[in-house]
């Protein structure tokens, strides 16, 4: 039996990387997403100058001593940039982990339990939906105070009902499934049956909305830096970086096109590698079904 | 139908007073000591004591709120604690420039939406398609205050084609009017437009399979009648949700929009409520724009039954 279900696995995950290999757009999203999260996290390592290193050249342009050139303090951009990058990543992944922990606990007591609690819990994320994931986060700040951490436990609230929703969703489908009816039946207890039975077969829609909230995070935190919200300075992140450079758009549009194709390429990435997960488990829901119930 | 309309009603109200609740305990949240907020930093003990005996803070919370909810039902949503003008007044003033962005950015959302979409599902795998599609990718990718940041650098500052950082009332001159507007309005409309392309895309791809399509075409009509006739009429729908879904991603754009081109309207007003810490006014903002948001999605859904009977059953 533990044989037969390993095996099983193995083949699923085996169909699923090679039809997500035949997506060139995902694969070269992937690619792109490795690159640019490494000099983010190597950013110490690589950046030739420190965050706030003042150099003695201002506005300089591009050149070998400064790949972007320099802003108006004499901050090196390049450095800047891979530390911007650092920050806006991992703040998006704080406030997708926050809003998928949290959403999916949500929803599964939802899906789970049903009945009042199952009804309570549905119209209070009706009502968080009803205000804008921009202006949640935005409170949330004016509750806790700027900063990124707080900016960006304000946007897990407001994805949190989304991660919510859809494993309830799931969970309500997956219940019914004979193969959980068995384990009720061999006197499998709650805690077993959502760990072995029904986190697995949730776990693929839950992946591929975490990358579209990532890649949505990282426009939001963007936005919560541009109006001074998020990153306080001297820190950066792409967003603030974009916001620095509003100043001097007329005669060094540099600085804020560099920040700014950045941020669009990793939102177009994860968007990317988004879709081509969707694309390569909707050809194989099939399969999983037949192997679930085999 | 008008079961229909009636059950979408009486759903709604828990909503609104759920939303009640939850504005009223995060503006709660937001100021610890509103005494303290209202009577100013400076205030004396005796004059804390004044302010909390004359507005009632040392009620209970459910007390404030009930009161605070007759309020509000009464179209009082009091007075900011840093100005002192009365929010209602302020929001009544701020709204045509929102509710102004709100409606250029859904008219420039379907003038691009809809075409783009139309052209992709015609000839889906062509490459005009694939272009298109690149160009939607791009629109779902790039954040508003990059678009409005290149937009003000493009279209104003080097070749002085619109005006940037103004705004004028639709009353006054609807031509400069639609000159202010549309960059801030094409910068929220973007991701929109791109949804609604890819929404009519998917959609009009699957309508194709059907069989009346093909029925159509052996009739020989023309394909450019087809689609509109026969094929737009069905894949329109999902397009349909988006411009209610959008409605509150357009509000809370406008709060970024209108501080890159310096407009007066809710968003601004909301930021700035947000720094200074004025509870009443947050208060009274969120309340208002989630009642907005509430309200439309509301209206999009009974559009919705009106259009597709197969909902109403349901």
């Amino acid at each position: 039996m533990i044989a037969a279900a390993g095996s099983t696995r193995t083949r699923r995950r085996g169909t699923f990387w090679r039809r997500f290999r035949r997506q060139k757009m995902a694969l070269v999203a992937a690619v792109v997403i490795v690159i640019i999260t490494l000099a983010g996290l190597l950013a110490p390592l690589l950046a030739p100058h420190g965050l706030d290193e003042m150099t003695s050249e201002f506005m300089a342009t591009f050149s070998t001593k400064h790949l972007l050139g320099t802003d108006n303090t004499g901050f090196d951009l390049f450095s800047r940039l891979l530390f911007g990058i650092r920050t806006s990543l991992l703040a998006s992944l704080i406030a997708v982990t926050l809003a998928l922990v949290g959403g999916s606990l949500l929803g599964l007591i939802s899906g789970y339990l049903g009945g009042w609690v199952d009804t309570v819990l549905m119209r209070c994320t009706d009502a968080i939906m009803a205000l804008p994931g921009l202006l949640m986060a935005m409170a949330v700040v004016g509750i806790l105070g700027h900063g990124v951490i707080n900016a960006m436990i304000g946007l897990s609230v407001a994805f949190m009902p989304g991660f919510a929703r859809l494993v309830r969703g799931q969970v309500l489908a997956v219940k019914e499934e004979s193969f959980v009816e068995a384990a009720q039946v061999i006197g499998a207890g709650s805690p077993r049956i959502i760990r072995r039975h029904i986190l697995p077969n949730i776990a693929s829609p839950l992946i591929v909305q975490a990358f579209v909230s990532v890649g949505f995070a990282l426009l939001a935190e963007g936005a919560l830096a541009y109006i001074g919200l998020s990153v306080q300075p001297p820190d950066a992140s792409l967003g603030s970086l974009l916001q620095q450079g509003f100043t001097f758009i007329n005669n060094t549009p540099r600085l804020v096109l560099v920040p700014g194709v950045v941020i669009v390429i990793l939102s177009l990435s994860f968007n990317a590698v988004a879709d081509g997960i969707r694309d390569a488990l909707a050809s194989k829901e099939r399969v999983i079904d037949v192997g679930a119930q085999a | 139908m008008i079961r229909v309309i009636v059950r979408r009603l009486l759903a709604t109200i828990p909503l609104l007073f759920l939303i009640t609740i939850g504005t009223f305990t995060l503006a709660q949240l937001i100021q610890g000591n509103p005494a303290q907020a209202i009577a100013g930093d400076s205030a004396t003990a005796e004059q804390l004591a004044q302010v909390t005996k004359e507005l009632h803070l040392d009620d209970p919370a459910p007390v404030r709120y009930v009161r605070w909810l007759s309020d509000v039902v009464h179209g009082n949503f009091g007075e900011s604690v840093a100005t002192h003008r009365s929010v209602s007044d302020e929001i009544a003033r701020r709204w045509p420039v929102t509710a102004s962005l709100a409606i250029a950015s859904l008219i420039l959302m379907l003038l691009i939406g809809i075409p783009v979409g139309i052209l992709q599902g015609m000839h889906p795998g062509s490459k005009l398609d694939k272009v298109l599609l690149g160009g939607v990718s791009f629109g779902l990718a790039a954040p508003n205050f990059l678009l409005a940041t290149i937009f003000v650098y493009v279209l104003s500052v080097r070749n002085h084609i619109f005006p940037a950082l103004s705004y004028v009332s639709f009353s006054e001159s609807p031509v400069e009017w639609a000159k202010h507007m549309f960059m801030p309005a094409l910068s929220i409309a973007l991701v929109g437009g791109a949804e609604m392309a890819r929404q009519l895309r998917t959609g009009l791809v699957g309508v194709a399979q059907q069989d009346y399509i093909r029925a159509a075409k052996a009739r020989g009509l023309h394909p450019a009648r087809i689609t509109i006739k026969h094929a737009l009429k069905n894949a329109a729908m999902p397009a349909l949700t988006i411009v209610g879904v959008r409605v509150g991603y357009l509000l809370a754009g406008s709060v970024i929009i209108e501080q890159i081109f310096q407009l007066n309207g809710l968003g601004a007003y909301t930021l700035q409520a947000i720094q200074n810490k004025d509870f009443i006014v947050v208060q009274g903002v969120v309340l208002a724009l989630a009642g907005i948001v509430v309200m439309t999605s509301l209206v999009v859904d009974i559009a919705y039954a009106w259009l597709n009977p197969k909902v109403r059953v349901a």
